[in-house]
C-alpha cells in the first residue's frame, strides 16, 4: 500500500469524526509522512487501527458527555457526592459524641508510647503542614527531626506534598519544633502544649488547646466561633495565631 | 498468555504516563510538533509509535489540555502542527506529576512491607 492508498483509506475509517477534524488529523499525518522515508503503513499502523485509536477518544468522550449532560444522571453524581460527605460527617460526629479515648493532655499516657509497634515515624526537618479534615487528631511536640504517628485508619506522609492529609480517620501525632501550619476543616484537633509558634485554621471544626502550664499569647481572628477559655499572655515566647470560621476554639477538658 | 495480561496492563498504565510525558515535554518548549516530541519521548527511553501518539495529541487537544497551530517552516515544506500547554494542561501538570511522585513512594514503601 503506497501512501496515497492509505491516506485514502485513512480517511474513509475516520467518518466518524467531524469533517474539519478529519481534515486536520489527515493534513497532519500527510505533513509528518513528508519528513520520514518510512512509509505510513510502517510508522502509524494499518489505516483501520490509526482510525480506531482516533474515534476511541471521541468515543470516550461521547459516553463521558452523555452522563454529564443527562439531567438523571447529575443527579446520581450529586447524591453521590453528598452521601460520601453525610458518612464523613456522621463518623467524626460520632467520634466526638464518644468522648476521648484518654486525657490527651497527659503527656505521659501509656498510649503515647512512640516505640510500639502502632506507631509509624519518619525523618522530618523542615516546616510542617497538615489538614485535618473529617477526622481527628491529637498533637504533641519533641525534641526530634522526626514525626511520628499512630492512626486508626490511613495515613501516609510524602514528603513530596507540601500539605499532609489526615482525612476519615483519627490519629496521635508528635511533631517536631519546626514552623507548623495545622488546619482543621470539618473535623477535631487537639494540640498539646505546643513548643514552636503555630498557624492554626479551624473551618466548621474544633480545636482544644492543653497548655499544660505553658504561656501563649494568642492572636485570634474568628468569624461566627465560639473562642473560650484561653488566656493569652503578651510576654510568652510561642505565638499561636488562630483563624476560626464557624468553629470552636477552647481550652482542652478531658471528656 | 503471561504476555498478554502484561501488555494489556502496560497498555493501560502507558495511557496515563504518556499524558504525563506530553504536558511535561511541553511544559519546557514554547511549542512542539508530532515528530519532534516523538523523537524527545524515545531520547528519555519512552518508547511510542506515532499510530499511538498521534491520536493522543489529538484526544488532548480536544480535552483542552493542548492548544495547537499550524506553521509552516521558514525553509518551506508542508506546514506542520504545533501544540503548546493549554490552560487545562498547565493547572493539570503540577497535580499530575504531585501523584506520579505520591505513587512512586507508594511502591517504595509497599516493597518495604
Amino acid at each position: 500500500m503506497n501512501n496515497d492508498q492509505y491516506i485514502s483509506k485513512l480517511k474513509k475509517a475516520l467518518a466518524g469524526l467531524d469533517r474539519a477534524e478529519r481534515d486536520e488529523v489527515i493534513m497532519e499525518i500527510q505533513s509528518d509522512a513528508a519528513e520520514s522515508d518510512k512509509d505510513l503503513f510502517e510508522r502509524f499502523g494499518s489505516p483501520s487501527e490509526l482510525a480506531e485509536n482516533y474515534l476511541e477518544g471521541e468515543a470516550l468522550r461521547a459516553t463521558v458527555q452523555d452522563k454529564v449532560t443527562s439531567t438523571g444522571k447529575k443527579i446520581f453524581l450529586w447524591m453521590g457526592v453528598g452521601l460520601t460527605a453525610l458518612i464523613g460527617a456522621t463518623i467524626f460526629s460520632f467520634w466526638q459524641l464518644s468522648g476521648d479515648d484518654f486525657d490527651y493532655s497527659n503527656e505521659l499516657a501509656e498510649e503515647l508510647n512512640v516505640d510500639d509497634s502502632d506507631w509509624s515515624s519518619m525523618e522530618w526537618d523542615s516546616p510542617v503542614n497538615i489538614e485535618v479534615s473529617q477526622g481527628a487528631a491529637v498533637f504533641y511536640w519533641h525534641k526530634e527531626a522526626r514525626i511520628h504517628w499512630n492512626c486508626r485508619g490511613s495515613f501516609y506522609l510524602r514528603k513530596t506534598q507540601k500539605q499532609q492529609k489526615i482525612r476519615h480517620t483519627q490519629c496521635l501525632v508528635f511533631l517536631p519544633m519546626q514552623d507548623t501550619t495545622l488546619a482543621v476543616k470539618q473535623g477535631s484537633i487537639v494540640i498539646v502544649r505546643p513548643q514552636t509558634s503555630l498557624n492554626l485554621s479551624v473551618e466548621q471544626g474544633s480545636l482544644r488547646i492543653a497548655e499544660n502550664g505553658e504561656q501563649y499569647r494568642y492572636k485570634l481572628s474568628e468569624e461566627s466561633s465560639h473562642i473560650g477559655g484561653l488566656n493569652s499572655q503578651e510576654n510568652a515566647n510561642i505565638t499561636l495565631s488562630i483563624r476560626a470560621i464557624e468553629g470552636s476554639v477552647e481550652a482542652y477538658e478531658y471528656r | 498468555m503471561e504476555t498478554t495480561n502484561y501488555q494489556k496492563w502496560s497498555s493501560q498504565l502507558r495511557k496515563g504516563y504518556l499524558e504525563l510525558c506530553v504536558l511535561t515535554i511541553l511544559s519546557n518548549k514554547d511549542s512542539s510538533y508530532g515528530l519532534e516530541i516523538l523523537q524527545l519521548l524515545e531520547q528519555s527511553g519512552v518508547s511510542v509509535n506515532e499510530g499511538t501518539l498521534y491520536p493522543l495529541l489529538n484526544r488532548m487537544f480536544k480535552n483542552g489540555w493542548l492548544e495547537s497551530h499550524w506553521k509552516t517552516p521558514t525553509e518551506g515544506g508542508h506546514p506542520r502542527r504545533f501544540y503548546q500547554l493549554g490552560g487545562e494542561g498547565e493547572s493539570m501538570l503540577p497535580l499530575m506529576l504531585e501523584t506520579y511522585a505520591d505513587n512512586q513512594e507508594s511502591i517504595a514503601l509497599l516493597k518495604e512491607l
